[in-house]
């Protein structure tokens, strides 16, 4: 596969549930669809409950079909045999026969993937100790635990060497240390050149091993891109101007008024001016803090010549970078409560 | 398919693994240690049992015609020596009144006689006709005689006494035993009678309730989780993720779930092989076919299960519904039997008779019916609705073109029937209406018939003659000595010994016997009239006899036997018929045997299309004026057995026919009449082996309700219930059950091989297929 190619490409794909017949109960899980992951990339999927990830995923493995729009894997029509055959798939709540030992169900998910029993012999045994279930193998999988469910899960899904791995909350369920593991083994396997493509609802552990991301909201993707490019595109940065006031309640408050009629001019994304977009906290020590959000270096260089003019000192200067989760909160919440 | 195969044997793993599995297969051995310990011990056939008594009525006559003291027969010494009890009962049939004795008491009270030998009397016993095994016997000095052998010398003895009244056995017989040791009640039985309950009853039953019915409502639980468990989201979506088909991981679990019945099965059915083979000396492959069969019923049961679990994932309402589907298949399985019971199988023509261009049937619900064409109907000749348990004799065509035949009350389930009976006389210029004639003979079973117009009636134990002018309608005055028939049955002085005559199968007025002493004809036996009318062929006991008319012929001269031929055959049904000049004796799954008039057997003779290896006889008829005969079988196939210038025998299927019931010759056209189709008829051209015309009557009422209702419902409906004929037929490796007893035509219940296998598979297919369908396409 060349460099230009797309592992995953979805183009305005629809997905919707229910009876044609009975329009009152149709649901529109995917609304549209549009985006692309590439070769030894770690593409993380966000969003929030009901926002269309798990039918998204579906249709790229096959398990449902898409009402219209277009998806594809490895060039290959998703849910397609040759599409599956280079996939390997962790669901989300892994369920494997009570009579299955790990062995035997790596055994069993190996013949599944059509892999030689040769091959699945030799694979099985550096697999679990790559899963940590090396000394547990031959216990019944009725025995364990959800960690460990989901290492066996990990440990099936890499067992055919696939090109690309759909892990859905691959870490749900580990403790502190196994999803450490887990993210160690995703960067490990990004390093080999494979293509994850990652559904988790720990944004923290996305932020930290996703080269890429998609926020979905109500069926439709709100935003991708790199993390860098969503937190600073989207949203901006914050800047924070430290000013010493001059000590009593009163002058305080004259002192915030000043500072407000000094910077709104400057930051006031709105026509007029509202107080909201320039925010000033006065510490008990006396020190007064500007919060305003702003991306342009002219403004900035504004409201410091502003504020010199008008004779205040400023002791401090901070630009401060936002985090996904805000970012994530911030493309979601508004359609969310719309 | 490797994924597939992974997914099957991922099943028997599950199986494996199953708590209900292990606690089936304890139960398995538990049943089969518990059957284990079953055995036989060799005996010689020495205890009577009623069953044995193929003439009861026969017997008791004998018995008390001599019972009097003055009477040194061996009948009467038997009589006499018999319990106090039976001794009353006897003098009362003596004495002329209705007695019913129970046969099971007679055969006990002939079995004491076993025990002491003080009823015997050697000079007494001189006359009787006594077998090779007895003279053999008989020769061995007492002190050397064994139990069983002095005991099996009383059996005999008794036999050569009352001839004509049991049916034959071989002379070992097999007796139960458990662990060693024998059967409190004596239960000894034929090798080849055991053989038949084994394969037709007892291996059926057993695997009819415990793997047709236990073992599939064990499986439906078990196996009924296995598509719901599939369809869990996360068992599910991770199995959809591998790169293969749906419908055939579907069908893969599908057969995976049959992996659990098959488990139990196979060591079921290969312990009751191995019981079979090492306790009981039955070897029988055929057996393991068995496991094949009993999975495909449960497949039947579990499509349904497989489905209902696709469609709405509850393992609860999958075993609700494949047991509604059970109780479905089983009510509509009723339907069919009762239809069967009550609306076409008392229609199926049982014997034909055909004159001129009328065609006279014989049902199996005895019924006399004749072809009217103008209605395209069968016409019923009886007036009453009578006769469930009546039998109608076959109707043959007396040279003058009427047919005779008679129906014997309640002679269905007793050869006797109850009372006399009268034979038929349908005549053409009465439009056939029945009219009675000349009584016959106690237990006649066939007629046949002599270019001298005569009659000969055949029963248990006799061959008999009417002359021609007898028969006439009863009441009709006599041509020759102008006294009529009732006149003639006035009660005489010696009344009473005429009853017990008749009682015994002796010759009833107008009748005489043809068979001299000499000739011993039990059941089984075929007779063969030759087309001279003069000469009489009969096949009883393994020994062929020609018997020729001697002149003068009067009333009271016997038949001289011409030559005799003993084959030493085993005993079992036997059709003995004229092939032109010559004679063939046809037997099951056996080649033709052929002889000449004298009954020198014809050797170097060529079989061409033979195919012997499977082939079981329903009725052969001598198709007088050609070189042949026609056979049906037993699977509904008719054939025509051509001897060629005694040098080669050729077997020609009638094509295009089947399910052929009863056969008839008509001479004149020199057509074959074949009933097929429970009442249809296809007269077939012997010279083109074609059908030159067909009767296909109209039906009407039940009959309508049969074709367009049961059947339609029977067809759609997998016919789970008739599998345990396919069991049966795979066990016993035969299409037909035939009932070992009475004449050259034993009872025969033909097995449905094929047709629940055909309607199951055919079901499973349309399930399985539904269930792909709906796999594919839907989504989860």
């Amino acid at each position: 596969m060349s460099a230009g190619e797309s592992v995953i490409a979805v183009d305005g794909l629809t997905k919707t549930y229910g009876s044609a017949l009975m329009k009152s109960r149709l649901i529109n899980a995917l609304a549209g669809v549009t985006l692309k992951t590439f070769p030894g990339e770690v593409f993380g999927l966000l969003g929030p409950n009901g926002a269309g990830k798990t039918t998204l995923i579906k249709i790229l493995l096959g398990v449902v079909r898409a009402s219209a729009g277009e998806a594809k894997l490895f060039e290959e029509p998703a849910g397609s045999i040759a599409a599956r055959r280079r996939v390997g798939y962790l669901p989300e709540s892994l369920r494997i026969d009570r009579h299955h030992s790990a062995r035997s169900a790596l055994y069993f998910y190996g013949r599944m993937s059509r892999l030689p029993v040769e091959t699945i012999a030799s694979r099985i045994d550096p697999l679990l100790e790559l899963v940590g279930l090396r000394g547990r193998d031959r216990e019944p999988v009725r025995r364990f635990s959800k960690g460990m469910y989901q290492r066996l899960g990990l440990a099936q899904a890499l067992l055919h060497d696939p090109d690309l791995l759909i892990l859905d909350e691959p870490t749900d369920g580990l403790d502190p240390v196994g999803r450490r593991e887990v993210r160690r083994l995703l960067l490990e396997l990004k390093a080999r050149g494979k293509s994850i493509f990652l559904n988790s609802h720990i944004l923290q552990e996305v932020e930290l091993v996703c080269d890429r991301v998609a926020i979905m909201s109500n069926g439709t993707v709100r935003g991708s891109g790199t993390i860098a490019d969503l937190t600073n595109q989207t949203t901006g940065r914050d800047l924070i101007i430290e000013l010493v006031s001059g000590g009593s309640s009163l002058v305080a408050e004259e002192f915030t008024n000043q500072l407000r009629v000094c910077l709104l001019p400057i930051f006031s994304s709105r026509p007029g001016y509202h107080a909201d977009d320039v925010e000033v906290v006065t510490m008990p020590s006396g020190l007064v803090q500007v919060k305003v959000r702003c991306d342009d270096q002219a403004k900035v260089d504004a409201a410091v010549d502003s504020l010199r003019r008008d004779g205040l000192s400023i002791t401090g200067l901070k630009s401060s970078r936002r985090t996904l989760e805000d970012v994530f909160l911030s493309l979601v919440e508004p359609r969310e409560a719309s | 398919m490797g994924p597939y195969l992974a997914v099957i044997g991922d099943s028997f793993r599950a199986a494996f693994s199953s708590r209900v599995l292990w606690v089936a297969i304890a139960a398995i051995y538990l049943f089969l240690f518990s059957i284990a310990p079953f055995g036989y011990r060799e005996v010689m056939t020495t205890s009577f049992r009623a069953f044995d008594l193929s003439n009861g009525t026969r017997m008791k006559a004998m018995l008390a015609q001599d019972i009097d003291e003055s009477k040194r027969t061996p009948p009467g010494m038997i009589a006499r020596a018999l319990p106090e009890e039976l001794q009353a009962n006897l003098r009362k049939v003596a004495e002329g009144q209705e007695v019913r004795i129970r046969l099971d008491l007679l055969a006990d009270g002939l079995t004491e006689l076993l025990e002491r030998d003080d009823w015997y009397d050697a000079d007494v016993w001189k006359k009787t006709v006594r077998l090779r095994e007895l003279r053999e016997l008989e020769e061995i000095p007492a002190s050397d005689q064994s139990e069983d052998e002095r005991r099996r010398i009383s059996r005999l003895r008794i036999e050569a006494a009352l001839p004509g009244v049991f049916q034959s056995r071989s002379a070992r017989s097999l007796s139960l035993t458990y662990a060693g040791f024998d059967f409190p009640a004596v239960f000894q039985i034929d090798p080849s009678q055991f053989k038949l309950l084994l394969n037709h009853f007892v291996l059926r039953i057993i695997i009819d309730w415990i793997l047709g019915f236990v073992m599939i409502f064990l499986g439906i639980l078990v196996t009924a989780s296995i598509i719901p468990d599939m369809l869990q989201p996360g068992s599910l979506h991770l199995l959809l993720s591998k790169p293969i088909k749906r419908s055939w991981l579907f069908l893969a679990k599908f057969l995976g779930g049959c992996a659990f019945v098959m488990v139990c099965v196979t060591q079921l059915i290969v312990g009751l092989w191995l019981i079979c083979g090492w306790r009981l000396d039955v070897w029988n492959a055929r057996l393991l076919w068995c496991i094949p069969v009993c999975v495909f019923l449960f497949a039947v049961f579990y499509s349904v299960s497989a489905v209902a679990g696709l469609r709405w994932r509850s393992p609860i309402l999958s075993i609700g519904l494949a047991n509604a589907f059970g109780a479905l298949c089983l009510i509509v399985g009723i339907a069919g039997g009762v239809s069967d019971g009550f609306i076409t199988e008392p229609d199926r023509i049982e014997s034909m008779a055909v004159s001129g261009d009328t065609v006279i049937a014989a049902t199996r619900g005895a019924k006399l019916k004749r072809f009217d064409v103008t209605t395209n109907r069968w016409v019923d000749l009886f007036p009453d609705n009578r006769g469930g348990g009546d039998m109608i004799l076959p109707p043959v065509t007396l040279a003058d073109g009427r047919i005779i035949t008679a129906r014997v009350r309640s002679g269905r389930m007793n050869l006797f029937g109850s009372g006399s009976t009268s034979s038929l006389l349908l005549d053409r210029s009465v439009a056939w209406t029945p009219i009675p004639s000349i009584e016959l003979p106690t237990s006649t079973t066939h007629l046949f018939t002599t270019p001298q117009g005569e009659l000969l009636a055949l029963n248990s134990s006799e061959l008999m003659l009417a002359s021609g002018g007898l028969l006439r309608p009863i009441d009709e005055p006599s041509a020759s000595d102008g006294k009529n028939t009732s006149e003639a049955a006035k009660p005489t002085p010696n009344a009473l010994f005429s009853k017990l005559m008749k009682m015994m199968g002796g010759a009833s007025d107008g009748f005489r016997s043809i068979i001299p002493n000499s000739v011993s004809l039990s059941t089984p036996r075929s007779v063969a009239v030759a087309p001279s009318g003069d000469t009489v062929f009969v096949y009883s006991g393994g020994t062929l006899s020609r018997l020729d008319r001697q002149a003068p012929d009067t009333p009271t001269t016997q038949w001289k036997v011409a030559a005799t031929k003993s084959l030493g055959l085993e005993t079992k049904a036997s059709w003995f018929r004229m092939i032109g000049d010559d004679l063939v004796l046809l037997r099951s799954d056996s080649p033709p045997m052929f002889f000449d008039a004298s009954l020198e057997p014809l050797t170097n003779i060529e079989l061409i299309k033979f195919d012997f290896g499977d082939f079981k006889i329903s009725d052969v008829v001598t198709c007088t004026g050609t070189s042949e005969v026609a056979i049906v079988t037993t699977d509904g196939l008719a054939f025509t057995l051509g001897l060629g210038d005694q040098a080669s025998a050729t077997m020609t299927p009638l094509s295009g026919l089947s399910e052929v019931d009863a056969l008839s010759w008509d001479a004149a056209p020199r057509q074959l009449f074949c009933s097929h189709h429970i009442d249809q008829v296809a007269a077939v051209d012997l010279a083109s082996h074609r059908v030159a015309s067909t009767i296909k009557p109209s039906i009407a009422g039940w009959r309508l309700v049969d074709r367009y209702a049961v059947t339609p419902l029977r067809t759609v409906t997998p016919q789970t219930g008739e599998l345990g004929d396919t069991i049966a037929a795979i066990v016993s490796g035969e299409s037909a059950l035939e009932l070992p007893m009475m004449a050259e035509a034993p009872p025969v219940r033909r097995y449905h091989v094929w047709r629940p296998v055909v309607t199951c598979a055919v079901f499973i297919a349309v399930m399985l297929t539904i269930g792909c369908v709906y796999f594919a396409r839907t989504d989860f």
